[in-house]
């Protein structure tokens, strides 16, 4: 195991690098450089200077160098679009607040989404069901900026019971949770349903309950457990995307967070912050891919790991 | 030479018949919202005279120093003191810095700014120029050199006096190389400072650039290159930075309350980065602004949501609210006095050709696109408030303006279009290629705009239109390019200062555009630096104008008028009628370039928690 879990760290670094490469190259081929924001032609001179200051006079190859060599000693740079703050400093200082966001939010959509997810399959076709599969489909498919706007329309214009924006107090929790909350809690739900209904179906089952095993122990042992290696796979991934937050949510209701810069920092070519952004986002994955097969070996013992990949 | 507001000329009277009736109810009167810009021109910028007078509209010097920031008077209708907070949205994105000598374009601007220092003059809401950091100024008989008289009493907020020291450090590190400031250019062309490119390309050293200390510590000079008349006007961007706090904690040191220096009428008081800014009362100050408000609070969001903030009481003011949002606001009968139509910076909006490129390079297919857009449906159907037709540059009230002569060369004839789109070989544009319309991170305004225009384009002349909705670094790349990589476009211009010079000078060759015209350049480059009769100067600047509007460069489509939505709390003299009759708060807005602050108070109505 310890031997896997190092192969695929190692590997997630090549990864890295590969990532870092490809984004470097992309963000360098769109038009337009960090500094075209001015109503007229700067003087030649000052754009040169300009682009000596942030590091960009150079070759690409050399520019990429440069940051990787600065990067891996945990310097990222400073950011374009706050200049009086390093990289690190904002992620720092800007994280934190989409992950207060972002673990309530799994944690609703999560308990929740599996909790309607069990009901809607042990019910199955009453109106308890139709109920959870309606609102699932809605979570899914309206927008979570537009359900921020309709949670707003209700709760702060409306009845004036919270405030449609802001942060700092634990009431500016509530709207952001509940609308970035919906679409995966849907998901949640979908998956639970349809894993449940499967292992429900299948062959083991059947053996179970002829064999007299209770209904309980048959849900609990059997069906349940047989269940989560499909809700595992496809639902572990979303947590990485909620926890690097939405632009949506964060705009929508004014929260600091890291959401926005995954956008502004490609609109305003926030070179070191859309490379530090990036490899923050790969390594979260990597690593929520390596979790994600280390629970499989708990949730089925047939599966066993070694060397570079799960068999 | 002077720059009194003695010697300002009459504002034009408009013709009441010749303002398209509003459909919305809330247009505005452009020609006679502007008459004062005209007359301040005149007087300030523009008033330079032929003899070395020295007579600008000086200010009382106090006797002695105050002990520190009178506090006004409140009006009855005021709310108490601890209440006098002042809250407005800026964009979250926007705000990376304060000073404007560190960062023009990356300072929050859209509703509070530059609040840290006195410029040297500053424009009350007519647009006249008045003594600021600086009691009076005169220029030389060539107009190359001005000298300003600074008031011997202002005072930095840590005891330092304020003096041509701190500009000419100011100055000095926006010409700095390692610098690299966004707005380098705005110095490095028109009235630039002696030495200034020099200094820039580090040919020579920061302190050989014409700035520099009279005989003694209250005296400023300024050198320029060549003649520079609009010199004081130019200089309301003169915001200057500590030269200690400058050299003790580095050029950043308004970005932190701990280390923030003011000599203006508020100071940092927190910065909580994408959350809010506060500014409060810098009790050391003695300018000569008279400021009710104790706090300013800019709070951060992304502008989508600064309705929602507006309506929900949370802030006082925003600019330019969506056209769907200034609906609302005009539909609401409790709500509609809210809205407010400005000047702004007489910004103007045009379509423009590369005019070196095929079909661009024939002046007849230009004419033709000028006669395809129906400016009056535009400005009555998408408009509304927000804007008055154009068909020349310079706009109705802005110095040397001369919209009535200019109109017919422009105006809108789909007739006369096609005929000349069929002289210029394309009968009903076949055979012409189909356009792409590059815009530049355009607001829903701007894109019912260009959208209106690509189907009258259609319409009138049969060429297909497609909209290209850039974003503001990918246009600005693509039209500053060398040759320029934009063959059509749509943009806007608005004023740097209240002169003909600075708004003509975007068409000057080797500028912003590929049109090169020798008699516009020449024309341009004379009434600019010409210091003689007033009057004549800007009858040069007419002519040049025509040249403009005659080769059509750029089709004029309309002259923004900003809408604001402005709170009913928010009282006092900046909202009170101007000259003409305009009512809203007036470029540059709440700032120390302008009186804006000594004029608004926050009446005993604002709700309560606005703070929060």
């Amino acid at each position: 195991m310890a031997r896997y879990v190092l192969g695929r760290l190692v590997s997630l670094l090549f990864v890295l690098v590969a990532v870092s490469v490809i984004a470097f190259l992309l963000m360098h081929a769109v038009p337009g450089g960090p500094f075209d924001v001015t109503e007229r032609r700067l003087p030649e001179a000052t754009r040169l200077a300009q682009l000596r200051k942030y590091g960009l006079d150079g070759p690409l190859w050399e520019q990429y160098l440069r940051y990787m060599s600065h990067a891996v000693r945990g310097d990222f740079g400073v950011p374009f679009q706050s200049p009086t703050e390093t990289v690190t400093g904002l992620i720092a200082r800007a994280w934190p607040v989409t992950i207060k966001i972002g673990v309530p939010t799994i944690l609703l959509a999560f308990t929740l989404g599996t909790l309607l997810g069990v009901v809607s399959a042990l019910r199955q076709n009453t109106w308890l069901d139709y109920a959870v599969t309606f609102t699932a489909t809605l979570g899914l498919v309206v927008p979570n900026f537009v359900i921020a706007l309709w949670l707003v329309l209700l709760f702060s214009v409306r009845f004036d019971w919270l405030p449609p924006g802001g942060w700092g107090e634990p009431k500016h929790y509530v709207l952001p949770v509940l609308a970035y909350a919906l679409a995966p809690t849907a998901l949640v739900a979908r998956y639970t349903r349809a894993s449940l209904l499967e292992a429900m179906r299948a062959d083991y089952v059947r053996t179970a309950r002829a064999k007299g095993l209770g209904e309980r122990r048959v849900l609990s042992a059997h069906i349940v457990r047989n269940s989560l290696i499909p809700f595992v796979t496809i639902l572990l991934p979303e947590i990485p995307n909620i926890l690097t937050g939405s632009i949506f949510i964060e705009a929508a209701f004014r929260i600091p967070g890291l959401g926005r810069f995954f956008v502004t920092s490609t609109s305003s070519r926030d070179y070191p912050m859309i490379l530090a952004l990036v490899l923050l986002v790969a390594t979260l994955w990597g690593i929520t891919y390596l979790l994600t097969d280390l629970l499989y070996t708990v949730l089925d013992p047939r599966i066993r790991l070694s060397g570079g990949a799960a068999r | 030479m002077s720059t009194g507001s003695e010697d300002r000329t009459p504002a034009p009277i408009p013709d009441p018949a010749s303002v398209p009736p509003d459909p919305l109810g809330h247009r505005l009167r452009r020609r006679t919202l502007l008459g004062a810009a005209a007359g301040a021109a005149a007087a300030g910028a523009v008033g330079v005279g032929p003899r070395n007078a020295i007579a600008s509209p000086a200010a009382a010097v106090p006797a002695a120093a105050p002990a520190g920031q009178a506090v006004p008077a409140l009006p009855p209708d005021a709310a108490p003191p601890e209440r006098q907070v002042y809250v407005a949205p800026d964009n979250v994105s926007i705000a990376k810095v304060l000073d404007f000598y560190e960062q023009v374009y990356e300072r929050p601007s859209e509703a509070a700014s530059d609040l840290f220092s006195d410029p040297l003059i500053r424009l009350n809401k007519n647009f006249e120029l008045i003594p600021a950091a600086a009691l009076e100024w005169s220029g030389s008989e060539d107009g190359r050199t001005w000298t300003f008289r600074l008031d011997p009493n202002l005072v930095w907020s840590d005891g330092t006096p304020v003096t041509a020291e701190d500009w000419i450090a100011t100055f000095r590190y926006a010409a700095d190389p390692g610098h690299a400031w966004d707005f380098s250019w705005f110095w490095a062309s028109q009235g630039t400072i002696k030495n200034w490119n020099q200094a820039l390309e580090g040919a020579v050293p920061t302190d050989q650039i014409g700035v520099r200390q009279g005989p003694d510590a209250q005296t400023l000079i300024f050198e320029s290159e060549e003649p520079a008349p609009y010199m004081p006007a130019k200089l309301l961007y003169s915001l200057p930075l500590s030269a200690k706090a400058l050299a003790e904690h580095g050029p950043l040191y308004n970005t932190n309350p701990e280390t923030a220096v003011s000599a203006g009428p508020f100071i940092l008081s927190e910065w909580q980065r994408d959350q809010r800014i506060v500014y409060v009362r810098n009790e050391q100050y003695t300018g000569q602004l008279k400021v009710p408000v104790n706090k300013v609070i800019v709070k951060l969001a992304a502008p989508d949501a600064f309705f929602t903030m507006y309506e929900n009481d949370e802030v006082d003011f925003m600019n330019k609210p969506a056209p769907a949002q200034l609906k609302l606001m005009q539909d609401d009968p409790e709500k509609a006095s809210q809205v407010h139509s400005g000047v702004g910076d007489f910004r103007c909006f045009y379509l423009f050709f590369d005019v070196t490129k095929a079909p661009f390079d024939n002046i007849k297919v230009r004419q033709a696109f000028s006669h395809a857009i129906d400016r009056e449906a535009i400005a009555s159907q998408i408009l509304g408030p927000a804007g008055a037709p154009a068909y020349s540059w310079l706009a109705p009230g802005f110095p040397a303006a001369n919209g009535d002569a200019l109109k017919e060369i422009q105006k809108f004839d789909p007739a006369l279009a096609k005929q000349l789109l069929a002289e210029a070989g394309f009968p009903e544009g076949e055979g012409f290629p189909a356009q792409e319309m590059w815009l530049r991170a355009p607001s829903p305004l701007d894109q019912g705009v260009a959208g209106a225009m690509a189907s009258m384009i259609k319409e009138n002349l049969g060429i297909d239109v497609e909209i290209a909705a850039k974003d503001q670094q990918g246009f600005t790349a693509a039209l500053n390019a060398k040759p320029t990589e934009i063959l059509f476009g749509y943009v806007s211009y608005g004023m740097d200062f209240l002169d003909p010079a600075n708004m003509l000078g975007v068409w000057h060759s080797g500028g912003r555009h590929s049109w090169v015209n020798e008699a516009f350049d020449t024309g341009l480059d004379e009434a600019a630096s010409f210091v003689g009769d007033p009057q004549q100067r800007l009858t040069m600047f007419q002519e040049v104008e025509r040249i403009l509007v005659e080769d059509v460069p750029g089709v004029f489509v309309y002259h923004e008028t900003p809408v604001q939505l402005i709170k009913p709390w928010l009282k006092g003299d900046f909202i009170a009628p101007d000259e003409n009759g305009i009512s809203s708060m007036h470029w540059p807005g709440y700032s120390c370039t302008s009186t804006v602050p000594e004029g608004l108070y926050i009446g005993a109505d604002a709700p309560e928690g606005r703070e929060g």
